[in-house]
């Protein structure tokens, strides 16, 4: 009797829920969509950090393993970013705007921020703070051309270029930390990198924002 | 398809866009990373997080600048910038239109016409998005509010990392240079000088540079510690690598470990006689006869450190180190201002001592007192000897 009442009383409830509801998922697609969302970003970046232990695991088991070159090391780092900008890729052609694609940056952002963490936990003391010039551009430049060559018109071979560009770049600076480089030298290569990271970011926001336009095909 | 001219325009427009996007990303991220640091320093100070916290979370917030760099942006903004120039739509039908089109020489032809107009169109500033302007506005209060908060709790503007106990763990250790046990008591009121206690609640104080305050106090402590020597009559203590006076032991070694209070490096000013076998002598860093922890090296090796330490030097004065430090301490704090004047030299002022109290001196002529029992012991003595010869 008193349901009854209850159900005639409010009519609209029952629609109501399902209505907020599907405004919400709206919304939260709508959120999802937009550039450069919050969401996708810290997804992104959460999937990034988690990256960080799997790709030490993976380097401690090779070296415990095998006798491998100390440049070997940045490949699993590297093939796991490519995954991750691939992963950003296909959602970015889902969605149709490839820009998503940047949203590697973010999970490599949170790779380099998980991995400067664990050293400030081992090394504390306020040189970590120059890992801000030196290991985070080197995951972020990877990242970035990752993306950038996963949105050009022959992602397969720009990717693999990609790779091995990267690859190649993060070996040096690693071998260049491993030996213990000057202040100037650490300097050069804070200031190699900062340049590289700005002309990436200076090209993903060209080819992400006018690419269409510039190349002759505007998305209307 | 476009034309070489509207082509040049259109990658300079680009390039301008980009440019002006990626700085008003940077400077977002920048403003909101200082008011992030802002909040972390006031945490600090609150005692809500230590270093190692406010470390990890700046290292964080930091690691951040790639969000800003690549932000991805709204696939839409180049053609709405297009848009602002190409009023007529000319370049954009250019641009749609595909090759071979009938349409397409007259379209690019117009477009050319159209990119030499556009190109003397300024581009038009924007107004800031609604969302923009908020942060905006709430990262500059918070900087404001917090840079306001810390001018009235500690006394300057704070960036990084800011915590109160350590302010007055340098405060009480700056007090402990003058609580050695060898230092009077000030309550016994003996009349010797006391450093003011007020100093380290000095903004002034505060603000010191912390190598120059512990030179500063264990020049104080010098003097201190020498100006009552001299009155209660002690020598002074040997110091390092000079031999130990007679009746006079080594000093008593500091607590060996860390940097010590400052004053340590005078190796003490232990009473003579203190006890020395089970003292020894201080090495190494942070032990009382290291010079790098307290300043000591400068009082130890200056020419004028009030120290005789000077090759060939080996009597100690007491008045004579007193007088030495004042004048390397009034030179050092008045500048060329006010210097102690040489004219007064050490034998000088001997003399006017010498002269000044010699009137005071009393003069009284006493007999020896004789024993009559003696003199006659004496008398019997050399009469006996005399009988004899």
């Amino acid at each position: 009797m008193r349901m009854r009442r209850t159900g005639r009383g409010f009519p609209g409830l029952r629609e109501g829920i399902p209505a907020a509801l599907r405004d919400a998922g709206t919304r939260a697609a709508a959120i999802l969509r937009r550039p450069g969302g919050p969401v996708l970003t810290a997804v992104f970046a959460a999937a990034g950090a988690g990256l960080y232990p799997a790709a030490a695991a993976i380097n401690r088991f090779l070296a415990d393993r095998f006798a491998l070159p100390f440049a070997v090391s940045v490949l699993p780092e590297e093939l796991l970013k490519l995954g991750m900008a691939g992963a950003a890729a296909a959602l970015a052609r889902r969605l149709g705007d490839p820009g998503k694609g940047l949203a590697a940056v973010a999970g490599a952002t949170g790779f380099a921020a998980l991995e400067n963490l664990a050293y400030l936990g081992a090394f504390p003391g306020a040189g970590v703070f120059l890992r801000l010039g030196w290991s985070l551009p080197l995951h972020v430049n990877g990242a970035a051309l990752f993306a950038l060559a996963l949105a050009s018109r022959r992602p397969g071979a720009a990717a693999a270029a990609a790779l091995l560009a990267s690859a190649a770049y993060h070996a040096a600076f690693n071998a260049a930390a491993a030996a213990a480089p000057a202040p100037l030298v650490t300097a050069g290569g804070v200031a190699i990198n900062l340049v590289v990271c700005a002309g990436l970011a200076f090209a993903a926001r060209l080819r992400f924002a006018w690419g269409g336009i510039l190349d002759g095909k505007p998305r209307l | 398809m476009i034309g070489p001219r509207a082509y040049s325009m259109l990658r300079r427009r680009a390039g301008a866009w980009t440019r002006r996007s990626l700085a008003g990303s940077l400077a977002l991220w920048g403003l909101l990373v200082l008011a992030a640091s802002n909040l972390l320093s006031a945490a600090g100070l609150l005692g809500w997080i230590g270093r190692a916290g406010h470390d990890g979370l700046l290292l964080l917030v930091i690691s951040t600048f790639p969000l800003a760099l690549f932000r991805p942006p709204d696939p839409r903004s180049g053609l709405v910038e297009l848009r602002t120039v190409d009023r007529g739509a000319v370049l954009e039908s250019a641009l749609a239109a595909a090759p071979g089109d009938a349409a397409e020489p007259l379209l690019r032809r117009t477009g050319e016409g159209a990119a030499e107009a556009a190109g003397r169109i300024r581009p038009k500033r924007r107004p800031t998005p609604r969302g923009t302007r908020f942060l905006l506005l709430a990262a500059g209060g918070i900087i404001l509010v917090s840079q306001g908060t810390f001018l009235f709790v500690a006394g300057r503007p704070v960036i990084g990392y800011a915590s109160l106990q350590e302010s007055r763990g340098r405060a009480e250790e700056g007090a402990e240079a003058f609580a050695r046990p060898e230092s009077p008591d000030p309550a016994e009121g003996d009349g010797l000088p006391v450093p003011e206690p007020a100093r380290d609640r000095d903004p002034e104080a505060r603000l010191e540079n912390p190598a120059e305050r512990a030179r500063r106090e264990a020049e104080f402590a010098d003097l201190h510690g020498l100006l009552r020597q001299d009155r209660e009559g002690l020598a002074p203590e040997p110091r390092e690598g000079e031999a130990a006076e007679e009746g006079n032991a080594p000093p008593p070694a500091a607590p060996a470990g860390g940097d010590g209070p400052p004053g340590g490096g005078s190796g003490g000013t232990g009473r003579a006689g203190a006890p020395g076998p089970d003292a020894p002598a201080p090495e190494g860093s942070g032990g009382a006869g290291d010079p790098r922890g307290t300043g000591g090296q400068e009082r130890n090796q200056g020419p004028g450190s009030g120290w005789s330490d000077s090759p060939g030097a080996q009597a100690r004065n007491a008045m004579k180190d007193y007088r030495s430090a004042f004048e390397k301490i009034l030179t050092e704090r008045t500048g060329a201002a006010v210097t102690a004047g040489q004219d007064l030299s050490l034998a000088e002022t001997e003399a006017a001592v010498r002269l000044y109290f010699d009137s005071l001196r009393l003069r009284v002529e006493v007999d020896p007192q004789e024993d009559p029992l003696a003199a006659g012991l004496r008398a019997a003595w050399q009469r006996l000897r005399g009988g004899i010869r």
